[in-house]
């Protein structure tokens, strides 16, 4: 009995210390740079949708492909027709876990440095991807996220035209900054 | 005495020719080519068209796009992916981002709504609008996550 009435104290102690534990935006930027020798190439995307739970470390991003913005128009007419082919593959996801979020401490303010490691699905094609990135915590909330990773082009088998290959980085790098908000679930 | 001949000054160069036909080919070549480049180059240098004066694919309500997506996200995107929709609906969220670009959110039937960016042109016509207000949002749809996502967009004056 005793025990019982332990535990369950326990339990309302831990839910109501706990409190905030998902974070949300539906406004998170990826942006993500190709930049060869010959030629800049970036785009940004500002509608990233992402989830972040600080008692399992799980943390998700997806995205519209046909969201990224490029400064020039033809750029992002290749981009969505010949390279990711965002008509059959409109959306890009990432689905992975802080695999050290007991070293954020949520009562202290401060950005503390943790490690990622997820799947990307990308042009149809998932693989893992392993990062370093920040948590950023203020008054009780994770308020941002962010992260830069290199991906290989062809491990997502988005092929270049042997005409342009010169012009685009083999490798491209991501990066990722989520401005988190408390999660209502309703 | 024979008549003088007096050679116009136009029969002259017509005589004379002041170009060789190979030199004519060369220059023809090299026009031909620099207009070719001009034009590689402008579209290489092609702004962002603006959708403010093209005609939407489709105008509909806010329910009917999140119904169709939610009903049939492949066969919606068959319909609206890349698309010029306009839609109409009730503002549940105006937000102002950190380089102090409005976006809107219009209220769909259930947790779902569309989300629109709007091109930096629009950026003025929103400065004016509340939550709650009725409005017609045109832009280029690109899909669902949460929300449906309108990007590029301009407000429709009703």
């Amino acid at each position: 009995m005793r025990k019982l009435f332990l535990s369950i104290l326990l339990l309302v102690t831990v839910f109501t210390v706990n409190g905030q534990n998902q974070f949300f935006t539906k406004s998170g930027k990826i942006y993500f740079n190709a930049t060869s020798s010959m030629e800049t190439i970036e785009a940004t995307n500002e509608k990233a949708v992402s989830k972040l739970d600080v008692t399992t470390g799980t943390i998700e991003f997806a995205l519209l492909m046909k969201a990224f913005s490029f400064e020039k128009a033809l750029m992002q007419e290749h981009f969505n027709e010949n390279y990711v082919e965002s008509d059959q593959f409109p959306k890009a996801a990432f689905k992975g876990t802080i695999t050290d979020i007991k070293t954020v401490d949520l009562q202290k303010n401060g950005t503390y440095p943790v490690k990622v490691k997820g799947m990307l699905t990308l042009h149809g094609e998932t693989k893992e991807v392993m990062t370093d990135g920040t948590l950023t915590v203020k008054d009780g909330n994770i308020t941002s996220a962010k992260s830069q990773f290199k991906i290989l082009l062809e491990d997502y088998k988005i092929i270049i035209p042997s005409v342009v290959k010169e012009k685009i980085s083999k490798d491209v790098l991501i990066k990722v900054d989520l401005n988190y908000e408390p999660y209502k679930s309703s | 005495m024979e008549p003088q001949t007096i050679n116009s000054p136009f029969e002259q160069i017509q005589n004379v020719p002041l170009l060789s036909m190979k030199k004519l080919m060369i220059i023809l070549a090299g026009i031909a080519i620099l207009t070719g480049a001009g034009y590689g180059y402008y579209l290489y240098n092609k702004p962002h068209q603006s959708i403010a004066d093209e005609a939407p694919a489709f105008s509909i309500n806010v329910n009917k796009i999140i119904n169709d997506y939610e009903a049939d996200e492949k066969k919606a995107n068959e319909l609206y992916l890349g698309k010029i929709v306009e839609v109409s609906g009730l503002i549940s969220e105006k937000t102002l981002d950190s380089k102090g670009n409005y976006s809107i959110i219009l209220q769909g039937p259930d947790l779902a709504g569309v989300s629109c960016e709007f091109e930096p042109n629009a950026q003025n016509s929103l400065t004016n609008l509340k939550e709650g207000q009725e409005v017609k949002i045109k832009g280029i749809c690109t899909g669902i996550l949460m929300d449906v996502v309108l990007v590029d967009c301009v407000y429709v004056n009703q």
